[in-house]
């Protein structure tokens, strides 16, 4: 029905896999869709989904995907009538939202009212205290410097968390053990803070033990009603940053009045500030079932699959139809059926989890029933530098948590990814991924029964440890073969090259003289 | 007539692999084990590696090697469909590892290369000084992070081929350990 819908166009200010999933709910809606592009994505996937697409400018975010000016007059050029900004870069900067509505385009998503009251963690903090939501101790707002961070430290005791007032997944974050610490850590995360988001003020809160990360997606109408969808649990994180995504919440299932608080708390809040579209409340549970509020996220988040899989709500179509003026919102949460997980395919190291970008050959993300890849990859490319070295999104559903886990492990043993590499298997680039470490996840004796607290790496070095260092008979034999045919070719080629032998064996001399 | 070693395994090879495709027989002794074990092997090579038919079933690897710290080629080898694998292997010639051994009597030292590009912030560490493994060497900022750049083993610091501000690319050499 909705193909002879004639409607306006969605400029989609983002790129990589959301652009994508946003693209798709336009098309299955009927909005045409808009996309941009900077130099390093002129042949990216999403560029290539959309119907129209605009170059805006060099790599660095600030030159393209962060150029207000660029995507208004795209905006304009391209008849766009609505911005879904996705998440990260413009998504949740009130300016951005001012920006859209006086050029008379409609933002997808909350006013730039409520999101300055609850996207600035300072001023959320207001608001949740006034509301009586519980939250962590922490500083009144930003410290002036480390002295008076390792003051308030000292009041409420160690260990503290640092955190940067315009922070988000991890940067500018730094954990304080002990007052000899706190000064070193101060200018370090200060500094990381200013470089990333231009704003290098801090603040200080005490650091919850055996700490669970359950956040609570809402969806606000922007007229003073709002409905939540349930949690999700991301305690699985390493270098703070989530790697894993589950509903419902493992630590919620023993805490069911948890639950109902939490829901009521975040919907309350949500209602107070006439919140629109989808949003998330973060809050960090200890292991008796306390919670306290975090921060508020003003925008879709990366995990919302979850959420997607367990209600059956399209949470993109959501936020367009409201911004059409098209959306009954129910007056009931949705029934929630089964349990979801996803993790976070990124290319990274899978032991010291630094991004571990570069050129990408081969890739297979895994399909089947009720398995889903949020991908901006199909084949051989390139993982940027410029941006966050996420590939893909891996969620499942099933009917009950050790199912999905099941199914989940079976999808990521599906997976492959790899470098280009040289006739002679030899790698090309720097890619590697964490795949390895997702697939020790799905069989963690702590993850199966949903132990899972923040600390689980540091619990569990095993998730990090070598591999094996004797191969298999079938591996051995694979590597030999291999090798022998290599070197068969290497006879070949060598009459032609003048006995130069494989590319290894130039490597081999080139390094040894080097030496 | 051709011999090899993987690790454990001994590879005897009664005729000699060639193509992309093909049949070989080879005797595989494992360490330890009486006696030899003589398989026909099936292969299909590709673009990342080779499908093996066996007896038991089809296994497939996807194989990435990579220039080790002495030149010799290394090879990480990950089953296909499944979650095993290996990393560092090498496929030594009958007689080579032990003249690797015998020359290799002293350890080379270890590059420690940028993994991702980036700027050097800050170096903790001179040219002269003991390091323990984990040890902080550098601060690099790349990916909008500060990423702490920490020793792979202990030593001495040998050489830093790097400057505070300095902006490198991935793979680019940091410094040595001896």
């Amino acid at each position: 029905m909705n193909q002879k819908l004639r409607r306006a166009p969605v400029l989609i200010a983002n790129r990589g896999e959301i652009a994508i999933r946003i693209a798709r709910t336009c098309r299955a809606l009927g909005f045409p869709t808009v996309a941009v592009y900077s130099d390093a994505d002129r042949f990216s996937e999403h560029v290539k989904f959309c119907d129209q697409a605009f170059h805006i400018g060099a790599p660095a975010p600030k030159e393209s995907y962060l150029n207000v000016e660029k995507l208004l007059e795209v905006a304009r050029l391209s008849g766009a009538k609505y911005v879904h900004p996705g998440y990260g870069f413009l998504s949740e900067r009130p300016h951005f939202v001012e920006a859209c509505e006086k050029a008379g385009l409609v933002f997808v998503g909350p006013s730039a009212e409520s999101m300055r009251l609850m996207g600035d963690k300072i001023t959320a903090r207001r608001t949740v205290d006034e509301l009586r939501v519980p939250r962590v101790p922490g500083s009144a707002g930003a410290v002036a410097d480390a002295k008076e961070a390792a003051r308030f430290a000292a009041e409420v005791g160690y260990p503290v968390l640092l955190k940067a007032t315009a922070g988000g997944g991890g940067k500018g974050m730094r954990r304080v053990d002990s007052e000899g610490e706190i000064s070193a850590a101060f200018d370090s995360a200060g500094r990381e803070a200013l470089g990333a988001f231009g704003d290098g003020s801090m603040y200080v809160e005490k650091l919850i033990l055996e700490p669970h990360h359950v956040e609570i997606q809402v969806f606000g109408d922007g007229k003073g009603r709002a409905i939540h969808l349930g949690e999700r649990e991301c305690s699985i994180q390493r270098r703070h940053q989530k790697v894993w995504e589950e509903s419902p919440a493992p630590i919620l299932e023993t805490h069911p009045d948890t639950r109902h608080k939490m829901f009521e708390a975040a919907v309350r809040v949500a209602e107070h500030v006439k919140y629109a579209g989808a949003g998330t409340f973060e809050f960090i549970v200890d292991g008796k079932g306390n919670f306290y509020f975090l921060e508020m996220n003003t925008r879709l988040q990366v995990e919302h699959p979850v959420t997607e899989w367990v209600t059956g709500v399209d949470l993109v179509a959501w936020q367009l139809l409201l911004a059409a003026g098209e959306l009954a919102l129910p007056s009931q949460a949705p029934e929630r059926r089964g349990s979801a997980i996803e993790v976070r395919l990124y290319a990274e190291d899978p032991v010291s989890f630094l991004p571990a970008p570069g050129p990408l050959g081969a890739i297979e993300l895994p399909t089947g029933a009720f398995v889903r890849s949020d991908s901006a990859f199909t084949g051989p490319g390139e993982v940027s530098v410029h941006y966050d070295p996420m590939i893909s999104k891996v969620s499942v559903w099933a009917p009950t948590r050790p199912q999905a886990v099941d199914r989940l492990r079976a999808a990521l043993d599906e997976a492959r990814v790899e470098p280009p590499k040289r006739a002679d298997g030899s790698r090309v680039g720097s890619l590697r991924t964490n795949l390895s470490f997702l697939r020790r996840l799905t069989r963690n004796e702590q993850v199966i029964v949903g132990d899972t607290t923040t600390d689980l790496i540091a619990r569990n070095p095993g998730l990090i440890a070598p591999p094996p260092a004797e191969p298999s008979l079938e591996a051995a034999l694979a590597l030999a073969t291999f090798q022998m045919l290599l070197e068969s070719e290497g006879v070949e080629e060598g009459a032609s090259e003048g006995g130069q032998g494989s590319a290894w064996q130039i490597v081999a001399r080139r390094e040894g003289a080097r030496q | 007539v051709k011999q090899g070693k993987i690790a454990n395994f001994e590879f005897h090879w009664k005729s000699f692999p060639r193509g992309p495709v093909g049949v070989a027989q080879v005797e595989v002794r494992e360490k330890g084990a009486a006696q030899g074990n003589l398989l026909e092997v099936r292969w299909r090579r590709d673009a990342d590696g080779i499908w093996l038919e066996l007896p038991d079933g089809v296994h497939g690897f996807d194989i990435q090697g990579e220039a080790g710290d002495d030149g010799r080629p290394v090879f990480q080898v990950a089953e296909r469909g499944g979650a095993a694998f290996w990393q560092g292997l090498s496929y030594f010639h009958a007689g080579e590892e032990q003249a690797q051994a015998a020359a290799g009597g002293v350890k080379k030292s270890a590059r420690v290369r940028a993994q991702m590009p980036g700027k050097i912030l800050r170096i903790s560490v001179k040219i002269g000084e003991v390091v323990e493994k984990g040890q902080t060497l550098m601060v690099m900022e790349a990916m909008k992070m500060e990423n702490e750049i920490r020793a792979t083993q202990s030593g001495l610091i040998d050489q830093v081929k790097v400057s505070e501000g300095q902006a490198v690319e991935t793979g680019a050499d940091l410094c040595t350990i001896k």
